[in-house]
Protein backbone atom coordinates (compact mmCIF):
# COMPACT_ATOMS: atom_id res chain seq x y z
CA UNK A 1 0.00 0.00 0.00
CA UNK A 2 1.21 3.10 -0.77
CA UNK A 3 0.09 4.78 2.72
CA UNK A 4 3.18 2.37 3.90
CA UNK A 5 6.16 4.20 1.86
CA UNK A 6 7.82 5.90 4.48
CA UNK A 7 8.97 9.24 3.58
CA UNK A 8 12.38 9.03 4.88
CA UNK A 9 13.07 7.06 2.08
CA UNK A 10 11.33 9.35 -0.15
CA UNK A 11 14.15 10.15 -2.57
CA UNK A 12 14.51 6.49 -3.64
CA UNK A 13 10.88 6.06 -3.44
CA UNK A 14 10.62 8.53 -6.18
CA UNK A 15 13.07 6.70 -8.35
CA UNK A 16 11.35 3.32 -7.99
CA UNK A 17 8.30 4.94 -8.39
CA UNK A 18 9.06 6.55 -11.88
CA UNK A 19 8.84 3.24 -13.44
CA UNK A 20 5.01 2.95 -13.68
CA UNK A 21 3.12 6.46 -14.19
CA UNK A 22 -0.13 5.23 -11.80
CA UNK A 23 2.60 4.33 -8.92
CA UNK A 24 4.15 7.78 -9.64
CA UNK A 25 1.37 9.95 -9.39
CA UNK A 26 0.54 8.52 -6.16
CA UNK A 27 3.61 9.24 -5.00
CA UNK A 28 3.45 12.66 -5.45
CA UNK A 29 -0.13 12.56 -4.10
CA UNK A 30 0.64 11.08 -0.78
CA UNK A 31 3.96 12.97 -1.21
CA UNK A 32 2.51 16.10 -1.13
CA UNK A 33 0.06 14.88 1.74
CA UNK A 34 3.02 14.36 3.66
CA UNK A 35 4.51 17.78 3.44
CA UNK A 36 1.43 18.87 3.99
CA UNK A 37 0.62 16.99 7.34
CA UNK A 38 -0.48 20.23 8.62
CA UNK A 39 -3.45 21.20 6.89
CA UNK A 40 -4.36 17.60 5.90
CA UNK A 41 -5.97 15.37 8.16
CA UNK A 42 -5.14 11.40 7.69
CA UNK A 43 -8.51 10.10 6.77
CA UNK A 44 -8.98 12.52 4.01
CA UNK A 45 -5.94 11.41 2.10
CA UNK A 46 -6.89 7.96 0.94
CA UNK A 47 -10.01 10.04 -0.86
CA UNK A 48 -7.62 12.93 -2.14
CA UNK A 49 -5.24 10.17 -3.45
CA UNK A 50 -7.92 8.59 -5.37
CA UNK A 51 -9.19 11.79 -6.12
CA UNK A 52 -6.18 13.47 -7.39
CA UNK A 53 -5.11 10.09 -9.28
CA UNK A 54 -8.68 10.44 -10.81
CA UNK A 55 -8.11 14.24 -11.07
CA UNK A 56 -5.15 13.54 -13.69
CA UNK A 57 -7.15 12.63 -16.84
CA UNK A 58 -9.78 15.31 -15.65
CA UNK A 59 -6.75 17.81 -14.94
CA UNK A 60 -5.75 17.73 -18.62
CA UNK A 61 -9.27 18.17 -19.91
CA UNK A 62 -9.41 21.10 -17.63
CA UNK A 63 -5.84 22.54 -18.19
CA UNK A 64 -7.13 22.27 -22.03
CA UNK A 65 -10.15 24.43 -21.01
CA UNK A 66 -8.65 26.18 -18.90
CA UNK A 67 -6.08 27.34 -22.00
CA UNK A 68 -9.06 27.96 -24.06
CA UNK A 69 -10.63 29.96 -21.88
CA UNK A 70 -7.20 31.99 -20.91
CA UNK A 71 -4.76 31.31 -22.88
CA UNK A 72 -2.44 33.42 -20.56
CA UNK A 73 -3.20 31.06 -17.87
CA UNK A 74 -1.21 28.60 -16.24
CA UNK A 75 -3.34 25.92 -14.86
CA UNK A 76 -3.57 25.46 -11.20
CA UNK A 77 -3.62 22.19 -10.74
CA UNK A 78 -0.15 22.03 -12.59
CA UNK A 79 0.86 24.92 -10.20
CA UNK A 80 -0.40 23.12 -7.33
CA UNK A 81 1.81 20.40 -8.67
CA UNK A 82 4.88 22.57 -8.97
CA UNK A 83 4.43 24.19 -5.47
CA UNK A 84 3.51 21.42 -3.97
CA UNK A 85 7.19 19.81 -5.31
CA UNK A 86 8.70 23.04 -4.66
CA UNK A 87 7.37 23.15 -1.02
CA UNK A 88 8.90 19.02 -0.65
CA UNK A 89 12.07 20.07 -2.70
CA UNK A 90 13.34 21.38 0.50
CA UNK A 91 13.31 17.57 1.38
CA UNK A 92 13.78 16.00 -2.05
CA UNK A 93 16.22 18.10 -3.93
CA UNK A 94 16.69 15.72 -7.28
CA UNK A 95 12.55 15.36 -7.63
CA UNK A 96 11.97 17.58 -10.31
CA UNK A 97 15.07 16.94 -12.13
CA UNK A 98 14.28 13.49 -11.76
CA UNK A 99 10.21 13.96 -13.12
CA UNK A 100 10.92 11.32 -15.70
CA UNK A 101 6.86 11.64 -15.72
CA UNK A 102 4.48 11.62 -18.44
CA UNK A 103 3.33 15.05 -17.41
CA UNK A 104 6.50 17.37 -17.99
CA UNK A 105 4.37 20.29 -18.21
CA UNK A 106 2.77 20.13 -15.16
CA UNK A 107 6.07 20.16 -13.60
CA UNK A 108 7.84 22.97 -15.75
CA UNK A 109 5.09 25.16 -14.33
CA UNK A 110 5.70 27.00 -11.54
CA UNK A 111 4.06 29.37 -10.56
CA UNK A 112 4.56 31.33 -6.92
CA UNK A 113 1.35 30.15 -4.92
CA UNK A 114 0.41 30.92 -1.46
CA UNK A 115 -0.43 27.70 1.16
CA UNK A 116 -3.56 28.54 1.60
CA UNK A 117 -4.52 27.93 -2.16
CA UNK A 118 -2.18 25.06 -2.04
CA UNK A 119 -3.78 23.62 0.81
CA UNK A 120 -7.37 24.09 -0.44
CA UNK A 121 -7.58 21.20 -3.47
CA UNK A 122 -5.99 18.74 -0.82
CA UNK A 123 -9.09 19.87 1.34
CA UNK A 124 -11.84 19.58 -0.72
CA UNK A 125 -12.90 16.46 -2.13
CA UNK A 126 -15.26 18.00 -4.78
CA UNK A 127 -11.79 18.53 -7.07
CA UNK A 128 -13.21 19.81 -10.39
CA UNK A 129 -14.72 23.43 -10.49
CA UNK A 130 -12.53 24.37 -7.52
CA UNK A 131 -9.65 25.08 -8.61
CA UNK A 132 -10.44 27.14 -11.31
CA UNK A 133 -13.50 29.03 -9.16
CA UNK A 134 -10.82 30.40 -6.70
CA UNK A 135 -8.83 31.48 -9.19
CA UNK A 136 -11.58 33.19 -11.59
CA UNK A 137 -13.50 35.11 -8.82
CA UNK A 138 -11.32 37.23 -7.25
CA UNK A 139 -12.38 40.84 -8.36
CA UNK A 140 -15.21 41.42 -6.21
CA UNK A 141 -16.86 44.71 -4.66
CA UNK A 142 -16.08 44.25 -1.34
CA UNK A 143 -12.55 43.23 0.32
CA UNK A 144 -14.62 41.16 2.98
CA UNK A 145 -17.13 40.20 1.35
CA UNK A 146 -14.98 38.53 -1.24
CA UNK A 147 -13.06 37.08 1.58
CA UNK A 148 -15.68 35.06 2.49
CA UNK A 149 -16.94 34.40 -0.06
CA UNK A 150 -13.48 32.35 -1.56
CA UNK A 151 -13.64 30.61 1.13
CA UNK A 152 -17.13 29.23 0.34
CA UNK A 153 -16.50 28.90 -3.12
CA UNK A 154 -14.38 26.26 -3.24
CA UNK A 155 -17.66 24.14 -3.13
CA UNK A 156 -19.67 24.40 -6.00
CA UNK A 157 -19.83 26.85 -9.05
CA UNK A 158 -19.31 24.88 -12.04
CA UNK A 159 -17.21 26.45 -14.88
CA UNK A 160 -19.89 27.28 -16.87
CA UNK A 161 -21.32 29.81 -14.41
CA UNK A 162 -17.57 31.46 -14.65
CA UNK A 163 -17.57 31.39 -18.57
CA UNK A 164 -20.90 33.03 -18.55
CA UNK A 165 -19.91 35.37 -15.51
CA UNK A 166 -16.53 36.60 -17.67
CA UNK A 167 -18.32 36.24 -21.09
CA UNK A 168 -21.27 38.87 -19.77
CA UNK A 169 -18.68 41.10 -18.76
CA UNK A 170 -16.51 41.34 -21.72
CA UNK A 171 -19.34 41.79 -23.47
CA UNK A 172 -19.44 45.16 -21.50
CA UNK A 173 -22.27 46.93 -19.59
CA UNK A 174 -22.37 50.57 -19.90
CA UNK A 175 -22.55 50.95 -16.39
CA UNK A 176 -19.73 48.65 -14.25
CA UNK A 177 -17.41 49.32 -11.80
CA UNK A 178 -14.35 47.91 -11.30
CA UNK A 179 -12.54 47.47 -8.67
CA UNK A 180 -9.16 45.74 -8.02
CA UNK A 181 -8.97 43.78 -4.17
CA UNK A 182 -5.66 43.42 -3.34
CA UNK A 183 -5.66 42.40 -0.12
CA UNK A 184 -5.10 38.43 0.55
CA UNK A 185 -2.15 37.06 -1.36
CA UNK A 186 -4.82 35.01 -2.49
CA UNK A 187 -6.45 37.22 -4.34
CA UNK A 188 -2.91 38.68 -6.00
CA UNK A 189 -2.15 35.18 -7.12
CA UNK A 190 -5.85 35.01 -8.42
CA UNK A 191 -5.95 38.38 -9.94
CA UNK A 192 -2.12 38.27 -11.78
CA UNK A 193 -3.29 35.29 -14.18
CA UNK A 194 -7.02 35.79 -15.14
CA UNK A 195 -8.26 38.97 -13.94
CA UNK A 196 -5.04 40.73 -15.72
CA UNK A 197 -6.65 39.86 -19.42
CA UNK A 198 -10.34 40.69 -18.32
CA UNK A 199 -9.11 43.83 -16.89
CA UNK A 200 -7.22 44.76 -19.75
CA UNK A 201 -9.78 44.63 -21.97
CA UNK A 202 -11.95 46.31 -19.85
CA UNK A 203 -9.93 49.19 -19.14
CA UNK A 204 -10.04 50.33 -22.27
CA UNK A 205 -13.15 52.05 -22.36
CA UNK A 206 -13.47 55.12 -19.59
CA UNK A 207 -16.60 53.27 -17.74
CA UNK A 208 -16.11 51.88 -14.83
CA UNK A 209 -16.32 48.35 -14.35
CA UNK A 210 -17.47 45.37 -11.45
CA UNK A 211 -17.41 42.47 -11.48
CA UNK A 212 -21.00 40.32 -9.61
CA UNK A 213 -20.56 39.16 -6.80
CA UNK A 214 -21.34 35.21 -6.42
CA UNK A 215 -24.81 35.01 -5.49
CA UNK A 216 -25.74 38.59 -7.38
CA UNK A 217 -27.47 39.48 -9.85
CA UNK A 218 -25.48 40.32 -13.06
CA UNK A 219 -27.97 42.74 -14.33
CA UNK A 220 -26.31 46.32 -15.60
CA UNK A 221 -28.94 47.66 -13.63
CA UNK A 222 -28.65 45.97 -10.46
CA UNK A 223 -24.73 46.31 -10.34
CA UNK A 224 -25.62 49.78 -10.95
CA UNK A 225 -27.77 50.74 -8.80
CA UNK A 226 -25.41 48.07 -5.80
CA UNK A 227 -22.93 50.52 -6.58
CA UNK A 228 -25.00 53.63 -5.98
CA UNK A 229 -26.47 52.21 -2.52
CA UNK A 230 -22.62 51.89 -1.44
CA UNK A 231 -21.79 55.55 -2.24
CA UNK A 232 -24.61 56.51 -0.05
CA UNK A 233 -23.84 54.16 2.41
CA UNK A 234 -20.28 55.42 2.57
CA UNK A 235 -21.08 58.62 2.98
CA UNK A 236 -23.58 57.73 5.62
CA UNK A 237 -20.61 56.45 7.52
CA UNK A 238 -18.75 59.84 6.85
CA UNK A 239 -21.80 60.97 8.39
CA UNK A 240 -22.29 59.21 11.26
CA UNK A 241 -18.76 59.58 12.48
CA UNK A 242 -19.34 62.86 12.59
CA UNK A 243 -22.71 63.23 14.51
CA UNK A 244 -22.33 62.55 18.06
CA UNK A 245 -24.58 59.50 18.95
CA UNK A 246 -25.27 58.29 15.60
CA UNK A 247 -23.67 54.99 15.72
CA UNK A 248 -26.46 53.70 18.05
CA UNK A 249 -28.73 53.75 14.91
CA UNK A 250 -28.28 51.62 12.17
CA UNK A 251 -31.02 51.99 9.40
CA UNK A 252 -30.56 55.28 7.50
CA UNK A 253 -33.76 56.76 8.67
CA UNK A 254 -32.64 56.64 12.17
CA UNK A 255 -29.69 58.05 11.31
CA UNK A 256 -30.71 61.00 9.18
CA UNK A 257 -32.97 61.83 12.25
CA UNK A 258 -30.11 61.96 14.20
CA UNK A 259 -28.31 64.06 11.52
CA UNK A 260 -30.99 66.42 10.96
CA UNK A 261 -31.34 67.15 14.39
CA UNK A 262 -27.82 67.71 15.08
CA UNK A 263 -27.52 70.60 12.18
CA UNK A 264 -31.02 71.89 14.09
CA UNK A 265 -29.48 72.18 17.24
CA UNK A 266 -25.59 73.27 15.68
CA UNK A 267 -27.89 76.10 13.64
CA UNK A 268 -29.81 77.49 17.28
CA UNK A 269 -27.17 77.13 18.97
CA UNK A 270 -25.39 79.67 16.40
CA UNK A 271 -28.45 81.73 17.11
CA UNK A 272 -28.19 81.52 20.38
CA UNK A 273 -24.56 82.83 20.46
CA UNK A 274 -25.35 85.46 18.01
CA UNK A 275 -27.58 86.75 20.41
CA UNK A 276 -25.28 86.63 23.07
CA UNK A 277 -22.81 88.11 21.16
CA UNK A 278 -25.20 90.68 20.39
CA UNK A 279 -25.90 91.48 24.05
CA UNK A 280 -22.72 91.31 24.99
CA UNK A 281 -21.62 93.64 22.12
CA UNK A 282 -20.01 96.75 23.45
CA UNK A 283 -20.28 100.24 21.92
CA UNK A 284 -18.06 101.23 19.27
CA UNK A 285 -16.19 103.54 22.12
CA UNK A 286 -15.93 100.50 24.19
CA UNK A 287 -12.24 99.21 24.54
CA UNK A 288 -11.82 95.76 23.23
CA UNK A 289 -7.76 95.91 22.68
CA UNK A 290 -6.93 95.87 26.28
CA UNK A 291 -9.70 93.34 27.06
CA UNK A 292 -8.61 90.62 24.06
CA UNK A 293 -4.94 91.72 25.71
CA UNK A 294 -5.56 91.11 29.28
CA UNK A 295 -7.57 88.24 28.45
CA UNK A 296 -5.60 86.58 26.61
CA UNK A 297 -2.68 86.72 28.51
CA UNK A 298 -4.07 86.22 31.83
CA UNK A 299 -7.08 84.14 31.94
CA UNK A 300 -7.32 80.00 30.79
CA UNK A 301 -10.54 79.77 29.17
CA UNK A 302 -12.17 76.61 30.61
CA UNK A 303 -14.51 76.04 27.42
CA UNK A 304 -15.98 73.00 27.28
CA UNK A 305 -15.14 71.01 24.02
CA UNK A 306 -17.62 71.45 21.83
CA UNK A 307 -19.25 67.46 21.35
CA UNK A 308 -20.11 67.83 25.05
CA UNK A 309 -21.78 71.70 24.38
CA UNK A 310 -23.48 70.65 21.49
CA UNK A 311 -24.63 67.15 23.27
CA UNK A 312 -25.96 69.81 26.20
CA UNK A 313 -27.54 72.37 23.97
CA UNK A 314 -29.12 69.62 21.99
CA UNK A 315 -30.51 67.50 24.66
CA UNK A 316 -31.87 70.46 26.40
CA UNK A 317 -32.55 72.99 23.79
CA UNK A 318 -32.45 75.86 25.62
CA UNK A 319 -32.27 78.89 23.07
CA UNK A 320 -34.73 81.30 24.08
CA UNK A 321 -34.26 84.79 23.05
CA UNK A 322 -34.68 86.30 26.18
CA UNK A 323 -31.43 85.27 27.91
CA UNK A 324 -29.92 87.76 29.98
CA UNK A 325 -26.16 87.48 30.10
CA UNK A 326 -26.82 85.70 34.10
CA UNK A 327 -28.24 82.84 32.66
CA UNK A 328 -26.19 82.59 29.94
CA UNK A 329 -22.99 82.63 31.97
CA UNK A 330 -24.78 80.10 34.51
CA UNK A 331 -26.59 78.00 32.37
CA UNK A 332 -25.56 77.19 28.99
CA UNK A 333 -21.68 78.05 28.74
CA UNK A 334 -19.34 75.52 31.24
CA UNK A 335 -16.93 77.43 31.51
CA UNK A 336 -15.90 79.92 34.97
CA UNK A 337 -15.95 83.35 34.13
CA UNK A 338 -15.46 84.47 38.28
CA UNK A 339 -11.99 83.54 37.50
CA UNK A 340 -11.35 86.13 34.74
CA UNK A 341 -12.80 88.38 36.62
CA UNK A 342 -10.19 88.17 40.11
CA UNK A 343 -7.36 88.26 37.23
CA UNK A 344 -8.47 91.01 35.27
CA UNK A 345 -9.31 93.53 37.47
CA UNK A 346 -6.66 95.68 36.62
CA UNK A 347 -7.48 96.72 32.97
CA UNK A 348 -10.66 97.20 34.36
CA UNK A 349 -9.56 100.64 34.96
CA UNK A 350 -7.54 101.12 31.59
CA UNK A 351 -10.26 101.31 29.91
CA UNK A 352 -12.41 103.59 32.00
CA UNK A 353 -10.56 106.55 31.08
CA UNK A 354 -9.34 106.07 27.49
CA UNK A 355 -10.57 105.61 24.02
CA UNK A 356 -7.86 104.01 22.36
CA UNK A 357 -7.87 104.77 18.44
CA UNK A 358 -8.94 101.54 17.22
CA UNK A 359 -4.82 100.85 15.39
CA UNK A 360 -4.43 98.81 17.91
CA UNK A 361 -7.15 96.31 17.29
CA UNK A 362 -4.74 94.64 15.00
CA UNK A 363 -2.47 93.59 17.48
CA UNK A 364 -5.31 92.26 19.95
CA UNK A 365 -6.62 90.20 16.99
CA UNK A 366 -3.47 88.67 16.70
CA UNK A 367 -4.13 88.31 20.59
CA UNK A 368 -7.70 86.80 20.14
CA UNK A 369 -5.85 83.92 17.58
CA UNK A 370 -3.79 83.18 20.62
CA UNK A 371 -6.73 82.56 22.31
CA UNK A 372 -8.70 80.68 19.91
CA UNK A 373 -5.93 78.38 18.32
CA UNK A 374 -2.14 79.00 19.52
CA UNK B 1 -9.13 77.25 26.32
CA UNK B 2 -10.24 76.71 22.89
CA UNK B 3 -6.80 75.71 21.49
CA UNK B 4 -6.59 72.92 23.71
CA UNK B 5 -9.91 72.01 22.95
CA UNK B 6 -9.80 71.49 19.04
CA UNK B 7 -6.83 69.47 19.17
CA UNK B 8 -8.81 66.91 21.56
CA UNK B 9 -11.68 66.93 19.09
CA UNK B 10 -8.88 66.46 15.91
CA UNK B 11 -7.00 63.42 17.90
CA UNK B 12 -10.57 61.38 18.38
CA UNK B 13 -11.81 62.28 14.87
CA UNK B 14 -8.37 61.28 13.47
CA UNK B 15 -7.93 58.29 14.97
CA UNK B 16 -11.73 56.69 13.94
CA UNK B 17 -10.42 58.19 10.73
CA UNK B 18 -7.74 56.01 10.49
CA UNK B 19 -9.74 52.98 10.55
CA UNK B 20 -11.09 53.92 7.13
CA UNK B 21 -8.04 53.45 5.27
CA UNK B 22 -7.82 50.07 6.52
CA UNK B 23 -11.50 49.23 4.28
CA UNK B 24 -10.42 48.96 0.49
CA UNK B 25 -10.05 51.57 -1.28
CA UNK B 26 -10.87 50.53 -4.86
CA UNK B 27 -12.79 52.22 -7.23
CA UNK B 28 -11.75 55.20 -8.25
CA UNK B 29 -15.01 57.17 -7.83
CA UNK B 30 -14.78 55.72 -4.62
CA UNK B 31 -11.79 56.65 -3.32
CA UNK B 32 -12.13 59.98 -4.39
CA UNK B 33 -15.13 60.61 -2.14
CA UNK B 34 -13.73 58.94 0.83
CA UNK B 35 -10.67 61.51 0.06
CA UNK B 36 -12.84 64.61 -0.50
CA UNK B 37 -14.72 63.72 2.80
CA UNK B 38 -11.63 63.42 4.67
CA UNK B 39 -10.18 66.71 3.97
CA UNK B 40 -13.10 68.54 4.28
CA UNK B 41 -13.38 67.40 7.83
CA UNK B 42 -10.13 67.59 8.45
CA UNK B 43 -9.82 71.22 6.55
CA UNK B 44 -12.37 72.54 9.19
CA UNK B 45 -10.34 71.04 12.01
CA UNK B 46 -7.69 72.65 11.77
CA UNK B 47 -5.91 75.54 13.44
CA UNK B 48 -5.37 77.63 10.83
CA UNK B 49 -8.78 77.85 9.56
CA UNK B 50 -9.95 78.49 12.95
CA UNK B 51 -7.68 81.20 13.04
CA UNK B 52 -8.56 82.81 10.41
CA UNK B 53 -12.33 82.27 10.78
CA UNK B 54 -11.53 83.68 14.27
CA UNK B 55 -9.85 86.78 12.86
CA UNK B 56 -12.54 87.54 10.02
CA UNK B 57 -15.61 86.90 12.41
CA UNK B 58 -13.96 89.88 14.38
CA UNK B 59 -13.11 92.10 11.77
CA UNK B 60 -17.12 91.79 10.78
CA UNK B 61 -18.68 91.87 13.82
CA UNK B 62 -16.86 95.25 14.26
CA UNK B 63 -17.59 96.42 11.49
CA UNK B 64 -21.62 95.45 12.75
CA UNK B 65 -20.85 97.12 15.59
CA UNK B 66 -20.01 99.93 14.21
CA UNK B 67 -22.97 100.50 11.49
CA UNK B 68 -25.42 99.55 14.23
CA UNK B 69 -24.14 102.56 16.46
CA UNK B 70 -25.36 104.61 14.17
CA UNK B 71 -28.89 103.42 14.56
CA UNK B 72 -30.71 104.48 17.86
CA UNK B 73 -31.10 102.42 20.73
CA UNK B 74 -34.78 102.78 21.24
CA UNK B 75 -35.77 99.09 22.15
CA UNK B 76 -33.37 96.68 23.52
CA UNK B 77 -35.34 93.40 21.92
CA UNK B 78 -35.69 94.51 18.92
CA UNK B 79 -31.98 95.76 18.72
CA UNK B 80 -30.47 92.62 20.47
CA UNK B 81 -32.93 90.25 18.04
CA UNK B 82 -31.99 93.05 14.72
CA UNK B 83 -28.18 92.71 15.99
CA UNK B 84 -28.64 88.94 16.28
CA UNK B 85 -29.93 87.93 13.23
CA UNK B 86 -27.41 90.17 11.59
CA UNK B 87 -24.44 88.89 13.57
CA UNK B 88 -25.73 85.26 12.68
CA UNK B 89 -25.75 86.15 8.96
CA UNK B 90 -22.26 87.89 9.43
CA UNK B 91 -20.72 84.79 10.74
CA UNK B 92 -22.60 82.66 8.60
CA UNK B 93 -20.82 84.84 5.57
CA UNK B 94 -17.75 84.88 7.16
CA UNK B 95 -17.70 80.88 7.21
CA UNK B 96 -18.81 80.23 3.67
CA UNK B 97 -16.03 83.14 2.88
CA UNK B 98 -13.39 80.56 4.32
CA UNK B 99 -14.78 78.02 2.74
CA UNK B 100 -13.30 79.15 -0.31
CA UNK B 101 -16.00 78.37 -2.94
CA UNK B 102 -15.77 74.75 -3.16
CA UNK B 103 -18.76 73.61 -1.14
CA UNK B 104 -22.34 74.45 -2.75
CA UNK B 105 -23.71 75.18 0.65
CA UNK B 106 -20.98 78.28 1.13
CA UNK B 107 -21.49 79.74 -2.78
CA UNK B 108 -25.76 79.97 -1.73
CA UNK B 109 -24.82 81.29 1.74
CA UNK B 110 -22.61 84.26 0.03
CA UNK B 111 -25.10 84.14 -3.44
CA UNK B 112 -27.86 84.61 -1.17
CA UNK B 113 -26.48 88.26 -0.06
CA UNK B 114 -25.85 89.25 -2.67
CA UNK B 115 -29.35 88.32 -4.14
CA UNK B 116 -30.84 89.55 -0.94
CA UNK B 117 -29.38 92.84 -1.34
CA UNK B 118 -30.39 93.49 -5.16
CA UNK B 119 -34.01 92.77 -4.23
CA UNK B 120 -34.31 93.58 -1.05
CA UNK B 121 -37.73 93.13 0.83
CA UNK B 122 -40.10 92.60 -1.86
CA UNK B 123 -38.64 89.41 -3.23
CA UNK B 124 -38.38 87.45 0.24
CA UNK B 125 -41.71 88.00 1.19
CA UNK B 126 -42.42 86.59 -2.32
CA UNK B 127 -40.44 83.50 -1.93
CA UNK B 128 -42.15 82.82 1.03
CA UNK B 129 -45.40 83.37 -0.21
CA UNK B 130 -44.73 80.77 -2.32
CA UNK B 131 -42.98 78.11 -0.19
CA UNK B 132 -46.05 77.92 1.96
CA UNK B 133 -48.37 77.83 -1.19
CA UNK B 134 -45.91 74.98 -2.86
CA UNK B 135 -45.78 73.27 0.77
CA UNK B 136 -49.18 73.03 0.81
CA UNK B 137 -49.79 71.50 -2.72
CA UNK B 138 -47.04 69.33 -2.04
CA UNK B 139 -48.71 67.70 0.77
CA UNK B 140 -51.73 67.62 -0.23
CA UNK B 141 -51.50 66.45 -3.84
CA UNK B 142 -48.65 64.06 -3.37
CA UNK B 143 -48.82 60.95 -1.38
CA UNK B 144 -46.17 61.06 1.36
CA UNK B 145 -42.82 59.72 0.14
CA UNK B 146 -40.66 57.42 2.10
CA UNK B 147 -39.55 58.26 5.02
CA UNK B 148 -35.95 58.23 4.26
CA UNK B 149 -36.58 60.30 0.99
CA UNK B 150 -38.63 62.59 3.33
CA UNK B 151 -35.86 63.09 5.60
CA UNK B 152 -33.46 63.62 2.87
CA UNK B 153 -35.66 66.55 1.65
CA UNK B 154 -35.52 67.94 5.37
CA UNK B 155 -32.05 67.92 5.22
CA UNK B 156 -31.73 69.58 1.87
CA UNK B 157 -33.63 72.04 3.01
CA UNK B 158 -31.44 73.08 6.47
CA UNK B 159 -28.01 72.97 4.28
CA UNK B 160 -28.40 76.11 2.55
CA UNK B 161 -28.71 75.91 -1.18
CA UNK B 162 -29.18 72.04 -1.47
CA UNK B 163 -32.77 71.54 -1.96
CA UNK B 164 -32.05 70.00 -5.68
CA UNK B 165 -29.17 67.97 -5.07
CA UNK B 166 -28.51 64.49 -5.65
CA UNK B 167 -28.15 62.09 -2.83
CA UNK B 168 -24.85 61.80 -2.51
CA UNK B 169 -23.81 64.89 -2.90
CA UNK B 170 -26.48 65.97 -0.69
CA UNK B 171 -24.81 63.81 1.93
CA UNK B 172 -21.31 65.35 1.20
CA UNK B 173 -22.19 69.04 1.37
CA UNK B 174 -24.03 68.11 4.87
CA UNK B 175 -20.85 66.76 6.05
CA UNK B 176 -19.25 69.65 5.25
CA UNK B 177 -21.68 72.01 6.61
CA UNK B 178 -21.88 69.97 10.00
CA UNK B 179 -18.20 70.39 10.23
CA UNK B 180 -18.17 73.78 9.34
CA UNK B 181 -20.78 74.53 11.68
CA UNK B 182 -19.48 72.79 14.70
CA UNK B 183 -16.04 75.31 13.80
CA UNK B 184 -18.25 78.47 13.66
CA UNK B 185 -19.84 77.20 16.82
CA UNK B 186 -16.28 76.86 18.95
CA UNK B 187 -15.64 80.00 17.37
CA UNK B 188 -18.39 81.76 18.33
CA UNK B 189 -18.02 80.44 22.03
CA UNK B 190 -14.67 81.38 22.63
CA UNK B 191 -15.48 84.84 21.40
CA UNK B 192 -18.76 85.09 23.33
CA UNK B 193 -17.15 84.26 26.24
CA UNK B 194 -14.28 86.32 26.07
CA UNK B 195 -17.00 89.84 25.63
CA UNK B 196 -18.95 88.13 28.56
CA UNK B 197 -16.13 88.00 30.56
CA UNK B 198 -15.35 91.49 29.80
CA UNK B 199 -18.33 92.92 29.90
CA UNK B 200 -19.84 92.26 33.43
CA UNK B 201 -16.69 94.70 34.76
CA UNK B 202 -17.73 97.36 32.39
CA UNK B 203 -21.06 97.30 33.36
CA UNK B 204 -19.67 97.46 36.77
CA UNK B 205 -17.28 100.37 36.48
CA UNK B 206 -20.73 102.18 35.07
CA UNK B 207 -19.65 103.23 31.43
Amino acid sequence: MVFVINIVSSSTLTFTLFLSHSLSLQAICFLKKKKKKITMNEGAIGGDLLLNYTDMSVLERQRAHLKYLNPSFDSPLAGFFADSSMINGGEMDGYLATAGLNLPMIYGETTVEGDPRMSIPLETTLGTGNFRKRKFDTVTKDCNEKKKKMNREEVTEGEEEEKSKITELNNGSPKSIKKMKNKAKKEENNCSNDSSKVTKELEKTDYIHVRARRGQATDSHSIAERVRREKISERMKFLQDLVPGCDKFTGKAGMLDEIINYVQSLQRQIEFLSMKLAVVNPRPDFDMDDIFAKEVVSTPMTVVPSPEMVHSGYSHEMVNSGYSNEMVNSGYVHFNPMQQVDTSSDPLSCFNNNGQAPSMWDSDVQNLYGSLGV
Amino acid sequence: MVESLFPSIENTSESSRRKKPRISETAEAEIEARRVNEESLKRWKTNRVQQIYACKLVEALRRVRQRSSTTSNNETDKLVSGAAREIRDTADRVLAASARGTTRWSRAILASRVRAKLKKHRKAKKSTGNCKSRKGLTETNRIKLPAVERKLKILGRLVPGCRKVSVPNLLDEATDYIAALEMQVRAMEALAELLTAAAPRTTLTGT
